[in-house]
């Protein structure tokens, strides 16, 4: 059994121990559509938007939802127009506890990393957290019944 | 009046005899001893464990819409409301769910039109969901294995009481954590 509790295990892991390889990126001078394209064939929720290594900006799933669809804007115009821009970021190296506090109080799904150089090199996503959070409970978590309040009919079969 | 001397499921919560190798009401294993019990100084793993998801709740994010609804409605409430996720709930029985994700993997850039596509044609089917004193580690669970980001959280009549949010679980979480 582990010693540390998962208050400490959570402030001393580094980002660069749970990250998902996958990162899904493009340059600013992409269009709409070709964001969309990026975005459905990844299947990805976010596109990080770098130009030269260095981030730019990040566009994502809320703003296809309220800043294009619901505006019906034409789908030629460029992605740095509606992308969010200079994003907060995070290095490999900082803690996950940093991350989620960041991404509870800010409120992201997506946080670009990048190195020493400012070189973009990762993406962290809320789904990698939540995987992390829920692996500390194999044993608890996964034998617990499909509903909640599920009871048995009886206390034995046959 | 039944004498609490026996082992509690952490599972169900049902009074076990001493000894036993699993729950008699859920089976589950109680032959397993340490990681049940979180350490006392451990306000993450408390929190996990014994904290209902209810105590999460605003009810704030609660937009609910019909099948028959058009995808062009459900983007302007999203844009006014600034919400990314709606449950579909047809005759008072929850159908499905509909996020910002599935309104850009399946209609963005594809449709021109969409006041015409329904939110039935692309909703996510038949949800999992949560009930309100389900702890919260359990709809962490759901969140990582199905890779969801939104639950809904329905009560045992099946009336809906909120959407947890991802966000929600990490904000409270790192709360936590700083006391």
């Amino acid at each position: 059994m582990a010693t540390k509790s998962v208050e400490t295990r959570i402030k001393e892991k580094k980002i660069a121990e749970v990250i998902n390889p996958k990162l899904v990126r493009a340059e600013s001078t992409i269009t709409l559509r070709q964001a969309l394209d990026i975005m459905q064939k990844n299947k990805s929720g976010y596109i990080v938007v770098a130009d030269a290594n260095k981030v730019v900006g990040i566009f994502t799933e809320v703003d296809v939802t309220r800043k294009i669809l619901a505006n019906r804007v034409k789908l030629d115009l460029r992605i740095s127009e509606f992308m969010t821009k200079n994003p907060s970021v995070l290095s490999p190296q900082d803690t996950v506890g940093h991350a989620m506090e960041l991404m509870g109080d800010k409120r992201f799904y997506h946080i670009p990393l990048v190195n020493q150089e400012n070189d973009l090199c990762g993406v962290l996503s809320v789904r990698t957290l939540i995987r992390f959070m829920a692996e500390f409970y194999p044993t608890e978590v996964f034998n617990l019944p499909p509903n909640s309040d599920q009871v048995m009919e009886s206390q034995e079969g046959g | 009046m039944p004498i609490s001397k026996g082992v509690k499921c952490p599972s169900c919560g049902c009074d076990n005899i001493l000894g036993m190798d699993r729950c008699a009401q859920c089976l589950h294993s109680l032959m397993h001893t340490g990681v049940l019990i979180p350490r006392r100084d451990d306000r993450v793993q408390n929190v996990m464990m014994n904290k209902p998801v209810s105590d999460l709740l605003t009810g704030k994010d609660l937009l609910v819409a019909s099948p028959t609804d058009s995808i062009a409605k459900v983007v302007e409430i999203f844009q006014k409301e600034k919400k990314n996720c709606v449950l579909v709930y047809d005759n008072h029985r929850l159908v499905g769910i509909l996020s910002n994700r599935d309104i850009l993997l399946k209609v963005a850039g594809y449709k021109t039109d969409l006041s015409k596509v329904s939110v039935e044609s692309i909703m996510t089917r038949n949800p999992e969901y949560v009930r309100p004193d389900a702890p919260l580690a359990f709809v962490v669970n759901k969140m990582a294995m199905g890779g969801f980001r939104q639950v809904p959280v329905i009560d045992s009549s099946g009336k809906p009481l909120s959407i947890i949010t991802i966000k929600d679980v990490m904000s409270h979480l790192s709360k936590t954590k700083n006391g």
